[in-house]
């Protein structure tokens, strides 16, 4: 049987982590591959890394980001943001990442999903949606919360899904960065929709927090600020979640 | 020159499999031709997009027959995810495509009972006759896989109501054999002598990964 995945998020700036809350105030926290062999350590099952760099110069550390840490990282990592093309694809997995993330780019054109799952597979092909609630549904939003689209939240999942993504990456942007619990409800009907695995992100801070999501459906649970800022390490969350019955890596 | 080659077909992630071998201390060459193949002492066939296009581009490149005289000499050879699944009858990805064959195995897809692809960290159980393969938690990453009632068609009828019976068949034929479970169990890993095939990542598999990989090269060096 599979593993709930506990997966540390860098949220990566001109090369540096950073975290912000809703996607503001970012806040400067680290050296990439420092924290992410750190991660590794504490018993970490996967890396992310998301470049949210503003500019193209600013980008352009982004492969050096990935090929430092996969020179010594020997869990998986998977690489996100600003990536809009196969060649973009391409050269981030000849760097080192075994997944890319897609957002906006996916959902502008979701043949690009395609082609990318075509030449390189599923497995490495991960979706990132940012979901905002909106009464009873979530609607789809880009550029860090800025542009809120007509699209349901769900039915892009589904398509995703159908269109290649072999994982989604699946943030509440109201509860990213507020410590107050993954919203439990967007897990749950994503993770009914869909027959790829569901990772949620987005308001994580205590083990109840990460449990209730692995209930409501998540393959994997995906948390920043908390390991950041040393609220927690890796390895007592999962010792904490091993203690409300979760099956982790250990 | 490292004696440790990984052959690159173009398409597909060799930077993680590269940058595992250089943390061992044995950096590896990547080889195309049927030359560099035919000397390399240890050779690696990894995981490359989808099996039809991987079975072609082998074609292409001549490599089919070096590869089964190589398997069939047991010279030391690692094949990882899909490049196991290479090396058996065939699979059901796409329109059904003949492998290399020399495992008598057929990849099929997950049933849709299980999440598709299996992503994630899975229990690996080992047979105790194993002498690379262990117990541990590894890396998947794939959507077909060696069931137990899909390898060998012959010995089903032999023995049609053991759940066992193919995985035994494969026993049978000198491979030894470890399983992992996603909605029934599957092959997560085969070994044969100094030939050893994962469905797994062990360059992804943290301290489980490296230990067999350094476990297999020290096998080939025990060997020459």
């Amino acid at each position: 049987m599979l593993k709930t995945r506990i997966i540390p998020c860098l949220d990566v700036d001109g090369g540096r982590v950073v975290k912000g809350v809703k996607f503001q105030n970012l806040r400067d926290s680290g050296d990439p591959t420092a924290l992410a062999m750190a991660y590794q350590l504490q018993g970490a099952d996967e890396i992310v890394v998301l470049d949210i760099s503003a500019t193209t110069a600013k980008r352009s550390h982004q492969i050096e980001v990935i090929a430092a840490i996969r020179e010594a990282l020997s869990i998986p990592l998977t690489a996100g943001g600003g990536i809009r093309t196969t060649a973009d694809v391409e050269r981030l997995l000849e760097s080192g990442a075994d997944k890319v993330s897609l957002n906006t780019a996916a959902v502008r054109n979701p043949s690009l999903l395609s082609s990318i799952a075509d030449r390189f597979g599923s497995q490495c092909t991960v979706v990132a949606i940012d979901a905002v609630r909106r009464g009873a549904s979530w609607k789809v939003v880009t550029h860090s919360g800025g542009n809120e689209l007509a699209l349901d939240a769900v039915d892009w999942a589904k398509q995703a899904a159908a269109a290649g993504a072999g994982e989604i990456l699946l943030t509440s942007f109201d509860r990213d960065g507020t410590q107050s619990g993954y919203d439990l409800e967007l897990i749950h009907q994503v993770a009914n929709h869909i027959s790829v695995p569901v990772i949620a992100s987005g308001g994580a801070k205590i083990p109840r927090h990460f449990a209730e999501a692995v209930d409501a459906g998540a393959s994997a649970v995906l948390a920043a600020s908390i390991f950041h800022d040393k609220q927690t390490t890796v390895a007592t969350l999962k010792a904490e979640l091993i203690n409300l019955g979760l099956e982790l890596r250990t | 020159m490292s004696d440790i080659a990984i052959i690159h077909t173009g398409v597909g992630n060799v930077a993680s499999l590269a940058a595992c071998f250089r943390r061992l201390g044995r950096p590896a060459r990547l080889v195309t031709s049927r030359q560099q193949i035919e000397a390399a002492s240890r050779l690696v066939l990894p995981g490359v997009g989808a099996f039809g296009a991987a079975m072609k581009r082998l074609e292409e490149l001549d490599l089919i027959e070096t590869l089964r005289r190589r398997f069939a000499a047991n010279q030391p050879t690692l094949a990882i995810c899909l490049g196991m699944q290479l090396l058996g009858r065939g699979s059901e990805e796409g329109e059904y495509c003949s492998g290399i064959g020399i495992v008598d195995s057929v990849a099929k897809r997950f049933d849709d009972s299980v999440l598709v692809p299996q992503i994630g960290w899975n229990n690996v159980k080992a047979d105790v006759d194993c002498q690379l393969l262990q117990d541990g938690d590894a890396y998947f990453a794939n959507s077909f896989r060696w069931k137990d009632s899909d390898t060998s068609a012959t010995s089903k009828q032999k023995s049609p109501s053991g759940a066992q019976a193919d995985f035994t068949a494969l026993q049978n034929d000198g491979w030894k054999i470890a399983t992992a479970d996603h909605g029934g169990a599957f092959i997560a890993a085969i070994e044969r002598g100094s030939v050893l095939a994962c469905q797994f990542h062990p360059e992804l598999s943290g301290g489980f990964g490296n230990a067999l990989l350094s476990r297999w090269i020290q096998k080939g060096e025990y060997q020459c």
